[in-house]
């Protein structure tokens, strides 16, 4: 077997951030990966993820098997590659390995493939692959003296949590597997061979990836991930004591941190009928940790935090460049600050600005923190010079624009990152930060209602609104605005920024009631218009969410999806709350019609 | 050069009526043995391959059989017309095909055949190359065809001709990681002690795959 190894790409994100372990007596840490910690640093050299030309890998903040986010692998077939999260390690030849992780797969008739791999490499062999769980039609086999044994079946949408100790010596593993929502192991397995049935079959390198056949689309995350040691070669894994983690929500969203270092604050998806279940005890995907992300905001201002490469326009293309000059890990190291300065001598051009871009954010951001206004705008200046298609960056000269009173220019800049960012939860945080800056948040609900409830009146230009709620208003559209109605522009933007912003603003202060009667309100203004009301029956399927009423919630998602069909957001929550209902084939089709 | 005359011969010997575009395009692609244009145009373009394999010189074939190896893509009409050269003496071709059936298929008669040419092709380097098809290039099959595929390379444990024997522990290792002790230039008790410790080790996989 061959196990092709192509790099590609680092993820910025730090993986090393705590996975919430509590190891046996007598192991030592490896490795922790529990990826919520969004210290935009890339980690050691030794942690690579490998992402082909068409799959990807990616920071998710969709699912979760504890904390906020895991990693997430799609895997795209006749590619040529495959797409794989590695981690290497000191050589480990004698003693206990423990390896701990989560998985969720999408759609478990694909393949996926989880190794432990020596210095021989993922083959079969002595000091090759010791340990391989593989997934493949809708079951999972562990390899075991070269025989793929069937373990258990797996459903699409759970979570399941793997624990393996691995006998370097003896050439054995013990293995446990439990399925969220059970406290029990599905399958316990005490001293059985190791892959290929081999003594001392060394390990250095922890590996996820989809197939090996290039067939598979694979779309599956991975959570939790934790090797530690024990130099003991005997000690049993006992499923009764030795569970590192638990499925666990957040109960509190992540303390405060420096720099770019707040979780968009998300959950694990569950597939617990609601009749069992508040969903206000755990959070959702978009809208509560949209929530956490602005009461962080409300209680100290900083950056709205990066989670991915592409918040600083870094493309697939560019990394592949840099990983064909051999470039990427000194690139990587910019997020954690490890590059020497000297060493941008190396890059050239836009790889160079993007490098410098970073930096001047990092920068930014700190003096942001640090309320030292002047030096924060001539970083972030900087930086939007630099890298002009940034969208952190410009949010991030946004919440300095707001801090220093400049009103019209933040608003501006806000018009600019719109058409670029509206479908991004952050986007709508800092617009309604934006709102509610200078006063608290009733005084600022305070202030909007009057002009919220006159909206509601308010004749509509029906060819300039579809305008301005189309994707391609941007800045020069918002200058154009202003040339064209000098002494009214901001009153035509308020279907776009007062609305949303007056919604939220309700929402954030749980005022439910209110905020379903003007979203209905919208929806009827909408309807007499002939404008889309997607994005009104979206948030009456929010406020659903939040009542609870997850059925209500459905249907308003659906009527969301009706008027739009291709509305991401509409269609990822209602995977979401039909997930919650156990509604987990309805999950899955829905999940066929997500757009990449 | 070769890729080039490969280019002209085809273009005279074939009829003008079977030139559509994609051909011709597909013909520029062979002769220049560029594999990963050949991948843009999909699946789709199989039949076509085919027959371009059917109608091209023995030399040529081997260049077009080395095609679907790295196309790997299955096509029960590129199988028979791998099969149709399984017994030809030319051993650029010979082996061409035999490695390429494997990755054109998951039929289970390919792997007979393969393991017939390992056991008793007159010639040990079509026997050793047909070897490593089965170790390397059985790429579609089932668990339920791999147990086949050991099953008979298991028997080759058994072979009269050392060289036999040892090609096949080799096709086991490859896949399994493992030899469970099987040394074939050991006595005859102790390689049979270690084909019964294969045999229980099938009859453990097949109890996984009814």
């Amino acid at each position: 077997m061959k196990w092709f190894l192509i790099l590609l790409a680092a993820l910025t994100a730090n993986f090393e951030a705590s996975a919430q372990i509590k190891l046996p007596s007598g192991f030592s840490e490896v490795v922790s990966l529990g990826f919520d910690d969004n210290n935009i640093t890339p980690g050691p050299s030794t942690f690579l993820v490998f992402q082909n030309a068409k799959g990807f890998v990616d920071i998710n903040d969709q699912f979760a098997a504890s904390g906020y986010r895991s990693f997430e692998l799609q895997e795209v077939p006749l590619d040529g590659n495959f797409v794989e999260l590695q981690r290497t390690f000191p050589l480990k030849d004698s003693g206990t390995l423990l390896l701990s992780f989560a998985f969720l797969v999408t759609n478990p008739e694909d393949e996926f493939n989880i190794a432990l791999a020596g210095p021989n490499w993922f083959i079969l062999s002595r000091d090759g692959i010791g340990f391989w769980l593989k997934g493949s039609g809708g079951k999972l086999a562990l390899y075991s003296d070269s025989i793929p044994k069937l373990q258990a079946k797996i459903q699409a949408f759970r979570w399941y949590r793997v624990l393996c100790y691995y006998h370097i010596a003896s050439g054995t593993l013990d293995f446990a597997l439990w399925s969220e929502g059970n406290t029990k192991p599905v399958v316990t397995l005490n001293n059985i061979a190791n892959a290929t049935a081999n003594l001392n079959s060394r390990v250095q390198t922890l590996s996820f990836i989809g197939d090996l056949d290039d067939r598979s689309s694979v779309h599956y995350f991975v959570d939790d991930v934790v090797v530690a040691y024990n130099p003991d070669e005997k000690i049993t894994l006992d499923p009764s004591v030795n569970v590192p983690i638990r499925f666990k929500s957040p109960d509190k969203p992540p303390k405060t941190a420096p720099i770019g270092s707040r979780a968009a604050g998300l959950s694990s998806a569950t597939q617990q009928p609601a009749s069992n279940t508040n969903p206000n005890d755990k959070k959702s995907i978009y809208f509560e940790g949209f929530e956490e992300l602005s009461t962080a905001l409300q209680h100290e201002v900083s950056c709205i935090p990066a989670i991915a490469l592409k918040d600083f326009g870094i493309e697939t293309e560019q990394i592949g460049r840099l990983k064909g000059h051999g470039l990427w890990e000194e690139f990587s190291k910019i997020f954690d600050g490890e590059l020497e300065l000297r060493r941008l001598d190396h890059f050239h051009g836009q790889d160079r600005a993007v490098a410098l871009s970073v930096l001047d954010w990092r920068r930014g951001c700190r003096a942001i923190n640090n309320k030292l206004l002047p030096e924060a705008t001539a970083e972030l200046d900087n930086a939007k010079r630099l890298n002009p298609n940034s969208p952190i960056i410009d949010a991030a000269i946004i919440v300095a624009l707001t801090l220093g009173g400049k009103e019209k220019e933040s608003e501006l800049a806000l018009m600019n990152l719109f058409p670029r960012w509206q479908a991004d939860p952050r986007f709508t945080v800092l617009a309604a930060w934006m709102t509610s800056f200078k006063g608290n948040l009733s005084g600022a609900i305070s202030a909007l209602k009057p002009r919220a409830e006159e909206l509601l009146t308010r004749e509509i230009d029906q060819p300039l609104l579809k305008k301005i709620l189309s994707a391609d208003f941007d800045a020069q559209g918002f200058i154009d605005l202003q040339r064209d109605y000098p002494d009214r522009w901001r009153h035509q933007l308020d279907d776009l920024l007062l609305a949303q912003n007056y919604y939220y603003l309700l929402i954030w202060d749980r005022q439910l009631k209110p905020a379903e009667e003007f979203v209905q309100a919208m929806v009827a203004r909408y309807s007499k218009a002939g404008i889309s009301r997607a994005a009104w029956f979206e948030r009456l399927g929010d406020i659903s969410f939040l009542k609870p009423n997850l059925e209500q919630a459905i249907a308003w998602y659906r009527h969301a999806l009706e008027e739009e069909s291709t509305r991401r957001s509409a269609r990822l929550k209602l995977i979401e709350v039909e997930i919650r209902l156990g509604k987990i084939d309805d999950a899955a089709r829905e999940r066929d019609l997500l757009q990449p | 050069m070769k890729r080039i005359a490969l280019f002209i011969l085809l273009a005279l010997v074939l009829p003008v009526y079977l030139f559509a575009e994609t051909d011709t395009v597909l013909l520029g692609y062979v002769a220049q043995g560029n594999i990963q244009q050949v991948k843009t145009l999909g699946p789709e373009v199989l039949p076509q391959l085919v027959n371009l394999y059917k109608v091209a010189a023995v030399a040529d074939r081997a260049q077009i059989a080395d095609m679907f190896y790295g196309l790997s893509w299955k096509s029960e009409e590129a199988k028979q017309a791998l099969l149709a050269d399984i017994n030809t003496q030319d051993p650029r071709l010979r082996l061409a095909v035999q490695w390429a059936l494997g990755r054109v298929s998951d039929d289970e008669e390919v792997v007979k055949i393969l393991l017939d040419k390992m056991r008793h092709d007159p010639n040990p380097l079509f026997r050793d190359k047909a070897a490593c098809a089965l170790a390397s290039d059985q790429v579609h099959l089932t668990e339920h065809q791999k147990i086949l595929l050991y099953a008979g390379v298991i028997d080759a444990l058994e072979d009269t001709e050392p060289q036999v024997r040892d090609i096949a522990i080799k096709v086991l290792q490859i896949h399994t990681g493992q030899t469970k002790g099987y040394l074939p230039n050991d006595s005859g008790a102790g390689r049979a002690a270690a084909v019964t410790t294969w045999r229980e080790w099938l009859e453990e996989y097949r109890k996984q795959y009814p």
